[in-house]
């Protein structure tokens, strides 16, 4: 696998680019587009049309590029990875959401991804801001099995909420997944998740709510809750949800729930994920600055036996820039440090991924990071 | 931050020319491009610490009014549940795992006369030492370990020279994630219904002394009634032999049918009294079925066909010959069934039909039916059919007669045969009366049952022609009546008025039989049985040839359980009540030949 990433701030820069890196002794079959929605994504996607580039695309709320002459956090560009691999390890496809939940959504990628090969592992993003990332999750493990390993992020626009997409080389989707799907007879995917953010606050009990809309808290409008819980005004709503999460107790697991949408009609709240009525919630927050330095252990951790890497992907939290600024630059650094490799990545509104052995999961305030490699 | 900039003025400072600041120029702007992203991650958190602040701020305060809201309707909630428990009228009390009391209710306070301060940390043996804790600990640690309530431990403790009786139901008490943390114990002071409970014990137990002592004295009754009307019969039936005009045979003939039909009435009477006292003997022995139908056959047959009856017994071929059971009270079901029968048919026929219900491991249970076609009886009737001193009304008593004991007294004999008993009628179109009732199965027919010894087989062929009878009674009015059927019926007949008097007529003489009186002068029965065995078995050891067993009958006119037991203990083999008719005496004997009757030990 021969892989070459960088980062362009506008379209003259990515096409000088792509002409640039793509010659005779290099020759990508798959690319890995992160874009800032602040360059149109029409447009990006066609300046690839010339290539014959498989690629997996995604809007995004700040674009993550470090190759050791920066501090990796970018805004209004497109980052970009170039792959050359055998092209029978891997397949992809667009999948679109409209019309479909987000349970049918995940079911249809893992009975794609089955079609293709008898162990599938995935990279995926998914756009459309109603789109339930846990139930994705969870459709695509009923079909491809629990084991299943799956690293992505759901797709953003630079926080305004307003519409994400994803692409490949066809077309591009405002409701709907892009994966890539890789043969894990020839291909490695590993990788972790970490928080660090903490719960505040008293106990309240989620009262009414369906799928990953929250209607009633303790038998309140949810809106209402969150806005005097935190003195905040309707239109602070959802960027600041976004920072401070739900963190929500059911069945002795704890999974943190961003607000990535609200409905002042219905008082309700829009989640990247399910919150399941009857479920234990707190507010959390991060701690301070000092996350950092525990996703940064986390790192040296798992890279202690990690193994070869050709690849890193990292789909790491819109929140986490939010609350730790610049400062976040340092676990980005770090990652990039323990194998001397280049990272691509972006700032999304939800993250997949499986946290070392642990089964895949939907997460949100995470460092995601995803391990591709060659066997 | 300061540090760096210290170095950075230290470094501009000591530049001393042009050429040295060219050379520090790089590393002094490397430093300032740190110092600018250092000072941006500061500002930046400065800003985000403005920002969070008020955020912060916000969520603690109203956690903080959530927790206050929360504690003071916990507050609330513990004074509603302390207020509870004090308003519950039983003993309540909390206890660790270690059983150490950790909370009391003020009923519980109040009866131990203790404050909770005192309690609390205490176990059992602290607060009542006089009391036996062991077991009651032990319960405890029971439901402690098990996780599992027990109800109604009672116990008893004494305060202030009182019994105080104690019910206490026990339960687990388990933290949320299940784990047992100590138990809730909640006594209630049953004092006065356990002294109620023992009050209603002895009433209990004196009502049942009552009965027992009514049965015995019916029991004893009848037997006292018996003497004189075995008396009665017996001259009668000598009075038949003499010269009789036609008037007095009549005359003889009303004496001899009511007198019989008030012993029937008596045995009824003693029977039942037998069952309420629990005296009823019952026995397990190997009898041929045929045999007995062959008996009842031969009492009914003739008053059936006095009456224009068509009698006839019928039953299943596959029910196996011998079987283990009572034969003498499956007689009496069936004749008490049968013999009803007849009495309530006019016309027609009464039909005795025997099947096999059920074949199982290790008995049969057959089903008897008696079929008749007389009056029938109507649904209410029914009801109380099976009821001790019940006949269907008073009318049917007038018109019939009887006590209303056989059918009840057969009833419970059908219980003690595991069986059932029943009856299906039409009012006016006859009834089938039925039950069924369990008999052991015979591994293999014992072949001394069957092949008869020579010597026995001798005797049999005499038994109805010339016997040699050795008759022993006190009672001059029994002497005569037995006297007088025993010649009739051929036999010679040597009298002993007393058991030691049977002994020395045993010695010197040869008799073919001995009937016992039990009850007698100078030596009872037992003890002559006794000492004639104890002389039998002397002389086997001399002489093989001596007819090695005189068969003894015990003649009884009180024949309880306990009696029977004894004559057979004391080496009888078996009994006949008094009066005896010879064909009894015959068959009794023809039984202890064959080996029919069960034979002592």
């Amino acid at each position: 696998m021969k892989v070459k990433t960088f980062k362009a701030s506008n379209l003259t820069i990515l096409e000088a680019k792509l002409a640039e890196f793509i010659n005779d002794s290099f020759n990508p079959n798959l690319a890995f587009v992160f874009s800032s929605v602040e360059l149109d994504i029409l447009q990006v996607k066609s300046v690839f049309d010339k290539y014959r580039i498989m690629i997996l695309g995604a809007s995004s709320c700040g674009e993550i590029f470090y190759d050791g002459s920066n501090d990796g956090i970018f805004e209004g560009s497109v980052t970009v990875s170039l792959v050359e691999i055998n092209q029978s390890y891997f397949a992809g496809t667009i999948i679109d959401g409209h019309e479909i939940s987000s349970m049918e959504l995940g079911k249809k990628v893992g009975a794609w991804g089955k079609s293709h090969f008898q162990k599938p592992a995935f990279i995926i993003a998914v756009s459309g801001l109603m789109a339930n990332g846990q139930e994705i999750v969870e459709g695509v493990l009923e079909v491809a099995g629990l084991d299943t390993e799956m690293f992505g992020g759901l797709a953003g626009d630079d926080a305004k909420f307003v519409e994400t997409f994803v692409f490949n080389g066809d077309k591009t989707n405002n409701n709907g997944a892009v994966v890539i799907a890789f043969d894990t007879d020839f291909v490695n995917i590993r990788g972790l998740a970490t928080s660090g953010w903490v719960g505040i606050g008293s106990d309240k009990i989620v009262t009414k709510a369906t799928g990953n809309i929250l209607y009633t808290i303790d038998n309140e409008p949810a809106l209402k809750v969150y806005k005097e819980h935190l003195s905040i005004n309707d239109e602070d709503l959802p960027e600041i949800g976004v920072e401070y999460p739900l963190l929500v107790k059911k069945d002795g697991r704890e999974v943190l729930r961003a607000v990535v949408g609200i409905d002042k009609e219905k008082q309700s709240l829009i989640f990247a994920g399910t919150v399941p009525q009857g479920a234990v919630v707190t507010f959390s927050t991060s701690p301070g600055f000092e996350i950092v330095d525990h996703t940064k252990k986390d790192i040296v951790e798992f890279f202690k036996d990690a193994g070869k890497v050709d690849l890193m992907l990292l789909f790491s939290c819109m929140a986490r820039h939010r609350a730790l600024g610049p400062v976040i630059s340092e676990e980005i650094t770090e990652a990039s440090r323990m194998t001397g490799l280049p990272i691509n990545g972006f700032f999304t509104y939800g993250e997949i991924g499986n946290n070392g052995p642990t089964r895949c999961d939907f997460y949100n305030e995470t460092f995601t990071l995803a391990l591709i490699s060659e066997k | 931050m300061s540090n760096r900039i210290t170095e950075i003025t230290e470094k501009l400072n000591s530049i001393k020319s042009l050429e040295e600041f060219e050379s520090l120029k790089s590393q002094i702007f490397e430093q300032f491009t740190v110092l600018k992203k250092e000072n941006e991650a500061l500002h930046f958190k400065y800003d985000r610490a403005n920002k969070d602040k008020n955020i912060i701020y916000s969520l603690l305060a109203k956690t903080s009014k959530d927790l206050n809201l929360a504690l003071n309707s916990l507050k609330i909630r513990a004074e509603e549940l302390s207020t509870l428990l004090s308003a519950i009228p039983a003993l309540v009390y909390f206890k660790n795992v270690d059983l150490e009391y950790q909370l009391v209710n003020n009923a519980f306070e109040d009866f131990l006369n203790v404050k909770m301060a005192n309690i609390a940390g205490k176990k059992n043996n602290a607060l009542l030492p006089e009391y036996n804790n062991a077991d009651y600990e032990k319960i405890e640690r029971d439901v402690l370990g098990r996780g599992l309530p027990v109800y109604n431990v009672e116990e008893v403790i004494k305060k202030q020279n009182s019994e105080i009786y104690l019910s206490t139901n026990l339960a687990p008490v388990k933290n949320l994630s299940g784990q047992v943390i100590g138990l809730v114990g909640v006594s209630y002071d049953i004092t006065d219904r356990k002294n109620y409970e023992i009050e209603l014990k002895k009433a209990k137990e004196q009502a049942e002394a009552g009965t027992k002592a009514k049965s015995e004295f019916l029991a004893n009754m009848s037997h006292e009634i018996r003497t004189p009307m075995n008396g009665i019969i017996g001259m009668a039936e000598i009075l038949k032999q003499t010269e009789l005009n036609g008037e007095q045979v009549l005359l003889l003939d009303a004496i001899d049918v009511s007198a019989n039909s008030l012993l029937s009435l008596i045995n009824d009477v003693l029977d039942f009294s037998k069952i309420e006292a629990g005296k009823l003997d019952f026995e397990i022995i190997e009898f041929s079925l045929p045999n007995v139908l062959g008996d009842v056959e031969r009492i009914l047959v003739t008053k059936a066909n006095e009456k224009g009856l068509d009698f006839r017994i019928n039953y299943d071929e596959i029910i196996p010959e011998i079987l283990k059971g009572d034969p003498h009270r499956l007689k009496q079901i069936i004749l008490n069934l049968a013999s009803n029968a007849i009495k309530f048919t006019a016309k027609g026929h009464v039909e005795v039909r025997i099947k096999l219900e059920k074949n199982k491991q290790n008995h049969h249970l057959l089903r008897f039916e008696v079929n008749d076609t007389g009056i029938g009886v109507s649904k209410e009737g029914r009801k109380s059919l099976f009821r001790e001193f019940s006949q269907v009304d008073a009318s049917t008593t007038r018109k019939y007669g009887g006590t209303g004991l056989g059918l009840s007294i057969s009833k419970k004999l059908v219980e003690m045969m595991n069986g059932k008993i029943g009856m299906d009628s039409k009012f006016g179109k006859g009834s089938t009366f039925w039950f069924t009732a369990e008999f052991g199965k015979v591994d293999k027919i014992d072949k001394e049952v069957v092949v008869i010894e020579k010597e026995k087989l001798e005797l049999i062929s005499r038994i109805d022609k010339d016997l040699s009878v050795l008759l022993v009674e006190d009672n001059k009015i029994n002497q005569k009546i037995a006297l007088h059927n025993l010649r009739q019926a051929g036999y010679k007949v040597e009298l002993a008025e007393n058991g030691h008097e049977a002994v020395m007529k045993f010695k010197s003489g040869k008799f073919d039989m001995i009937l016992m009186d039990v009850l007698m002068p100078v030596m009872n029965g037992f003890k002559a049985t006794e000492k004639i065995r104890a002389i039998e078995q002397y002389r086997i050891l001399k002489n093989k040839k001596f007819m090695r067993h005189v068969p003894i009958i015990a003649l009884t006119a009180n024949a309880m359980k306990g009696d029977r037991e004894a004559c057979l203990a004391a080496g009888m083999d078996g009994y006949i009540s008094k009066p005896f008719k010879q064909k009894e005496l015959a068959e009794l004997l023809h039984n202890i030949l064959i080996g029919n009757v069960q034979q002592p030990g």
